[in-house]
């Protein structure tokens, strides 16, 4: 296991997009991706079934406008 | 020197990066198991992952639509007031509920549970509706284009259909989403949090520790 979870290396050219990854591997793989919240989740549970080990699901965000510290300041 | 991994309920987590930029985030999952009891765990809804965001300064634990929706709490009655949050960049509407909030600690191999309350981003009934509809138009191009041969007209004629549905969905998810938020209410369930930020040129080496309340853990699960 990592000593920090992190996003895929990659995680840019998915931007706007729902990616599913494992962000305690060493080096995080997309392992699915879409602009569908629920085909995301969906994904998520289907790989939580197989492997046992439980995702992340993340969306992309293009730009860094990003609702989470636009609450910041409420 | 003191061995703080000796300490109940102690963690230290090295800061997560994210776009060259290193910010103290916790790894987080949310859950409509009910408060108070400890169900089993087939009984009730857990989501992916998350990153939490640590934002002490917040008051508010925030969740994005998305995952409220993975587990089911309750939407947006007819009625129901909503909380408009404006900012920079806009205003979003959200609703407080009732939500189990599981941490892990990797140091520890524990999962804390936590019953606390959120708020969750909703839309309105009507962005929920175009986003279904956008939903459906975008399965009924992707279907047909599989069938069509690439480099043809009528196949760049999907792509350009499906481009312009994707590029619709985005614009509604870029207000529904945003990260996980952590806010203060949520540190109410920690003895302390004691960030280690001493070099922003180095914020790799950054990291934050923790110890969380023992009487404030509802459930302690190994893993």
């Amino acid at each position: 296991m990592a000593e920090q979870y992190n996003l895929p290396a990659d995680s840019e050219k998915y931007k706007g997009e729902f990616i599913v990854f494992f962000p305690d591997a060493e080096n995080p793989k997309v392992l699915f991706h879409s602009v569908v919240a629920d085909e995301a989740y969906k994904k998520a549970e289907e790989i939580l079934a197989t492997e046992k080990l439980r995702p992340t699901v993340l969306l992309v965000q293009t730009s860094g406008d990003n609702l989470a510290q636009l609450l910041a300041f409420a | 020197m003191k061995d703080y991994s000796r300490i109940d309920h102690f963690s230290k987590v090295f800061y997560t990066e994210d776009k060259g930029r290193h910010r103290p985030y916790i790894d987080i999952a949310f859950s409509n198991a009910p408060p108070g009891q400890v169900p089993d765990a087939a009984d009730y809804l857990i989501s992916p992952k998350a990153f939490g965001l640590i934002d002490s300064g917040a008051d508010h634990t925030a969740i994005p639509f998305s995952i409220g929706k993975s587990i089911g709490l309750a939407p947006l009655q007819e009625g129901e007031k909503t909380i408009i949050v404006s900012g920079i960049g806009g205003s979003i509407h959200c609703v407080e509920r009732a939500c189990t909030i599981f941490m892990a600690n990797n140091l520890k191999r524990e999962i804390y549970k936590f019953d606390e309350t959120v708020w969750w981003k909703v839309p309105s009934e009507e962005i929920e509706q175009t986003l279904k509809g956008l939903t459906e138009k975008l399965n009924a191009n992707i279907e047909p284009q599989k069938q069509a041969l690439a480099d043809t007209n009528l196949f760049k004629h999907f792509q350009v259909q499906i481009d312009q549905i994707k590029g619709e969905i985005i614009a509604i998810n870029s207000t529904l989403e945003g990260g996980v938020l952590v806010g203060r209410p949520f540190f109410n369930n920690f003895e302390f949090i004691q960030f280690n930020h001493n070099d922003r040129e180095n914020e790799h080496k950054c990291f934050f520790n923790y110890k969380v309340k023992k009487k404030k853990i509802a459930q302690i699960i190994p893993f």
